[in-house]
C-alpha cells in the first residue's frame, strides 16, 4: 500500500442539519478529494467535532479552503492541524486469514501494534487496532503475509494535547425552547 | 375555564417578523406552497408586494434594493420551479456580496423528499450560492430564523440568504407567546490593524515612488468614502477603481486614473503595471482584475485591507495583510502617511492619458462606426454630459456595461449599478425596478443592449402595472457585442451564434403601454435623450449602434498587462 501524507482539518460545528454538506460541498469546489472523515460529539451538547484529512495539495489552497470553511456559519472554529501539536489517532478493523497454525502468530502481531483480537473463525480472525496513521499502515503491511480479507478503517481524529478553542464565543447554543414556553405560559 | 390564548399562524407571524426587521418591498410571484404567506399579506399593510413576471427578476429587482439602499432586499417565490428561478439572482447576490434574503415556499414537511408535486431540494441547490440557508421546520422558530437571516445577510461580508418555509409550517396556528429570537451564529469582528502593521505600511508608503490605491466594492458597501477620500488626498496617492468601486468617488477627482483591469483604462493598467506599491481596499483581485496572476504587478508590495480573510493572500500574496474592517484602518494609514508629490508618477498617467485620448473612437471627428452607426461610447458620453453625472445607473452584461463603467463621469455617491461577478444578463430592468423603488425621487436608467434586455423583457409588464418610471437606454447592434468583439478578436471572426434578429422593441414597448423612440442619427440622440428626461413615467430610447464597435483598450482574459491591446 502506498503511503501518503494527508493534510489533516479540524473543525467544530454546531451539529445541526446540512453542515457536513455545506463542508463536503465547500472540498469539491475547489476540486481536492476526502481521503477520511470523522464526525462525533464533543463533552459539549450540540457541538461536534469533525476531522477530515486530504491528500496534500498544491499551493495555498488549502490555507483557502481552511478559511472558507471559517466562514460556514454554523462551524465556529476550523484548523489546518497537520503540523500542530496533536494526538492523532485512527482505528482499523483487519479481516485476516489464519489457520490454526497461523493464529498465534495474527495474534503476536497484533499486540505488538497494542491491538486485540476480537473475533476467531476456523479460518479467519478480526483483529482491532488503533494508532497512527503510520503505524496502521505498517500493521496492514505486517499482515499482508497472512492475506488479508478485508479492512475497515475510520480514518484520523485529532485531539490537541493542551487546550482546545472550540469557538464557542461564536455560537449560541439553542435553549430548550419547550422550557422556556412552559415558564411563561 | 382556561383563558383562551391569543393564536397566531405560521404565515402571519412570519410577515410579522418581516415587518419588524423593517422590510417595505417585496418582490415575488406567488404559488402552491407560498400562498398561506401572501394570503396573509393583507393583514400586515407595511408589506408592499411587487409581483414581477418571472421569479428571476425578484431576485435581481431585491438586489436593486439592496445596492441602493444598503439594506437586505426581498424577494419571494413559491417552491419548485419558482425557487429555481430565483437562483441566478441569488448567485449573483453571492459573487457580488449584496445583502438579499430569497424566501421560498416549500412542500409540506409531510411529504419532503419524497419527490412531491413542485418539490425541489432548494437548501442543496443554494448551499454554494448562499451564506446561510434555512429551511424552517418548527413554527416557532420563524421569529429567530427571520431575524438571523437578515443580520447574517447585512452583517460582515454582505450576501444572500435563503428561508424554505414548508406549507404546513407557514399554515400552523400556534399560541402567539414564548418566542426566542437570540441570534445563534454572532459575526464576528474584524481584529482591526494591529502597530506592527501601520509600522510596516508606513515604512513601505513612505518608501513609494509609484503607488497606486485600488477602490474596491468594500469602499461603497462600508460607507468608508469619506475616509478613503481623507487618505487620498492627505497622500496625494493616485487611485483607480474595480468595476464595483465605481461611483465610491467622483470619477472627476483629479487623482483619479480610471477603472482597472480588463477593460480598464490605458493609464490605470499602465500604472499598475509599474507601480511599486498597491493599496487595496476592500477588493478581492479578480482574475478579470488581475489577468495572468504570475506576471501581475511583479515590483509590487500589496497592502491588502479586507474584512473577509479569505479574501486576503487568495490570488495576489499580501506583504501586509490587513484582516479589517476599512474604516479604522484606513483613518490609521491616514495618520502615518506623508503626502508626496509623486511628479513623475502622475506625468506618467498623463502620458498615457493622452495617448489613449488620441486614440479612442469616441474622439474622433465625426465618431460614428464604419456604417455611420452611432457608436455606444458616443451615446454614454452624450448622456453623462446631459444627466451630469449624476443619474443612477443600471447597466446589464455586456459590451454597454463596460461602456459605461469607462464613459459616464459618475459624480454622485453609489449610482453605479450592475452584476459585475457573475456577470448575469438580464439583470438591469429588474434590477433597475429595485432602484427605483428605494429612490423614488431619483431618476434611474437602464444601460441595456438588446441582448440582455430580452433576456428579462417580461418585466416590462412590472413596469406597467407598477407605473414604475425608469428610462431604458437600449443600445441595439443586432448582436451580442461582446461575444461577438471576443470572437472578432480570438476566434477568427466567425461570428457563431451573436446575430440577433430583433423584434421591434418600440412597438413591443407600446404594447406595455411604455412610451418609446428610436434613434438612428447623431443629430436626433440629444433630443431623444432630453424627451426621456422629461416623460413622466418609463420610457424607451432605442439607439441603433454600429456592431463593428470594440470596448478597447482590453487586456485578454489571462494576459498579462504588458498584453493590453488598445486598438483591434
Amino acid at each position: 500500500m502506498r503511503q501518503k501524507k494527508l493534510h489533516t482539518i479540524l473543525a467544530f460545528a454546531h451539529n445541526q442539519p446540512g453542515v457536513l454538506y455545506k463542508l463536503l460541498s465547500l472540498i469539491r469546489k475547489k476540486r481536492y478529494n476526502v481521503e477520511t472523515i470523522t464526525v462525533g460529539h464533543t463533552h459539549v451538547e450540540g457541538i461536534s467535532r469533525m476531522t477530515i484529512s486530504f491528500s496534500h495539495g498544491e499551493g495555498n489552497k488549502i490555507e483557502q479552503i481552511v478559511q472558507q470553511i471559517d466562514k460556514i456559519t454554523e462551524i465556529p472554529k476550523t484548523d489546518d492541524v497537520t503540523y500542530e501539536n496533536v494526538v492523532n489517532r485512527e482505528l482499523i478493523l483487519l479481516k485476516v486469514k489464519a489457520s490454526p497454525q497461523d493464529r498465534v502468530h495474527v495474534t503476536a502481531t497484533t499486540q505488538i501494534f497494542g491491538g486485540k483480537v476480537i473475533y476467531v473463525a476456523p479460518a479467519h480472525m478480526i483483529v482491532e487496532i488503533t494508532g497512527k496513521q503510520e503505524n496502521i499502515d505498517n500493521a496492514i503491511k505486517m499482515f499482508e503475509e497472512f492475506g488479508i480479507l478485508g479492512i475497515a478503517r475510520t480514518g484520523a481524529t485529532v485531539i490537541y494535547r493542551e487546550e482546545e478553542d472550540m469557538g464557542l464565543d461564536r455560537i449560541v447554543l439553542p435553549k430548550n425552547r419547550v422550557v422556556s414556553i412552559k415558564k411563561k405560559g | 375555564m382556561a383563558r383562551r390564548k391569543k393564536t397566531i399562524t405560521g404565515a402571519e407571524l412570519f410577515c410579522r417578523s418581516l415587518v419588524k426587521e423593517g422590510v417595505t418591498y417585496l418582490f415575488g410571484y406567488t404559488g402552491g406552497a407560498i400562498m398561506p404567506v401572501y394570503d396573509a399579506f393583507p393583514k400586515f399593510p407595511k408589506l408592499k408586494h411587487v409581483m414581477v413576471r418571472h421569479e428571476q427578476a425578484a431576485a435581481f429587482a431585491a438586489q436593486g434594493v439592496a445596492r441602493a439602499s444598503g439594506k437586505p432586499g426581498v424577494c419571494i417565490a413559491t417552491s419548485g420551479p419558482g425557487a429555481t428561478n430565483l437562483m441566478t439572482g441569488i448567485a449573483d447576490a453571492h459573487m457580488d456580496s449584496i445583502p438579499i434574503v430569497a424566501i421560498t415556499g416549500q412542500v409540506a414537511t409531510s411529504v419532503i423528499g419524497t419527490d412531491a408535486f413542485q418539490e425541489s431540494d432548494i437548501i442543496g441547490m443554494l448551499v454554494p450560492v448562499t451564506k446561510q440557508s434555512y429551511i424552517l421546520d418548527d413554527p416557532y422558530e420563524i421569529p429567530r430564523v427571520v431575524k438571523e437571516a437578515f443580520y447574517l445577510a447585512n452583517t460582515g461580508r454582505k450576501g444572500p440568504v435563503n428561508i424554505d418555509l414548508p406549507k404546513d409550517i407557514s399554515n400552523a396556528v400556534i399560541p402567539d407567546d414564548g418566542f426566542d429570537a437570540t441570534i445563534r451564529y454572532p459575526v464576528l469582528q474584524p481584529p482591526g490593524i494591529g502597530k506592527d502593521q501601520v509600522a510596516h505600511a508606513q515604512r513601505l508608503m513612505a518608501s513609494s515612488e509609484r503607488p497606486i490605491v485600488f477602490v474596491g466594492h468594500g469602499v461603497i458597501q462600508s460607507g468608508a468614502q469619506g475616509v478613503v477620500r481623507r487618505f487620498l488626498e492627505k497622500s496625494n496617492m493616485p487611485f483607480s477603481c474595480t468595476l464595483h468601486g465605481i461611483s465610491a468617488l467622483p470619477v472627476d477627482h483629479p487623482q483619479y486614473l480610471g477603472m482597472m483591469g480588463m477593460h480598464g483604462t490605458v493609464e490605470a493598467n499602465r500604472a499598475i503595471e509599474n507601480a511599486d506599491l498597491i493599496i487595496a481596499l476592500g477588493m478581492r483581485f479578480d482574475d478579470r482584475v488581475t489577468g495572468k496572476l504570475d506576471e501581475y504587478a511583479r515590483d509590487a508590495d500589496v497592502i491588502h485591507v479586507e474584512h473577509d480573510p479569505s479574501e486576503i493572500n487568495k490570488n495576489v500574496r499580501a506583504t501586509v495583510p490587513i484582516y479589517s474592517d476599512l474604516k479604522p484602518a484606513v483613518a490609521e494609514m491616514t495618520k502615518v502617511v506623508k503626502p508626496k508629490p509623486y511628479k513623475k508618477w502622475y506625468a506618467f498617467a498623463a502620458e498615457n492619458r493622452r495617448y489613449w485620448e488620441g486614440l479612442d473612437p469616441v474622439n474622433q471627428e465625426n465618431s460614428r462606426g464604419d456604417k455611420q452607426n452611432l457608436l455606444m461610447g458616443t451615446v454614454i458620453r452624450k448622456l453623462s454630459d446631459l444627466t451630469d453625472g449624476k443619474d443612477n445607473v443600471v447597466a446589464d452584461v455586456g459590451q454597454h456595461q463596460m461602456f459605461t463603467a469607462r464613459y459616464y463621469r459618475f459624480n454622485r455617491f453609489n449610482t453605479w449599478f450592475n452584476s459585475g461577478g457573475l456577470g448575469s444578463m438580464g439583470f438591469s430592468v429588474p434590477a433597475a425596478m429595485g432602484v427605483k423603488y428605494t429612490r423614488p425621487k431619483e431618476r434611474v436608467w437602464v444601460i441595456v443592449g438588446d441582448g440582455s434586455f430580452q433576456m428579462n423583457i417580461q418585466e416590462l409588464g412590472t413596469i406597467m402595472e407598477q407605473n414604475i418610471d425608469i428610462k431604458i437606454l437600449l443600445l441595439n447592434n443586432n448582436f451580442l457585442g461582446m461575444v461577438r468583439q471576443w470572437q472578432d478578436l480570438f476566434h477568427g471572426s466567425r461570428f457563431v451564434g451573436t446575430p440577433v434578429k430583433n423584434p421591434d422593441f418600440i412597438a413591443l414597448a407600446s404594447a406595455y403601454g411604455i412610451a418609446g423612440e428610436r434613434v438612428t442619427g447623431e443629430k436626433s440622440l440629444e433630443p431623444a435623450l432630453r424627451r426621456a428626461m422629461k416623460h413622466k413615467g418609463a420610457y424607451l430610447v432605442e439607439i441603433v449602434t454600429d456592431m463593428d464597435e470594440m470596448i478597447m483598450p482590453m487586456i485578454p482574459a489571462g494576459s498579462r498587462f504588458s498584453d493590453m491591446r488598445v486598438t483591434r
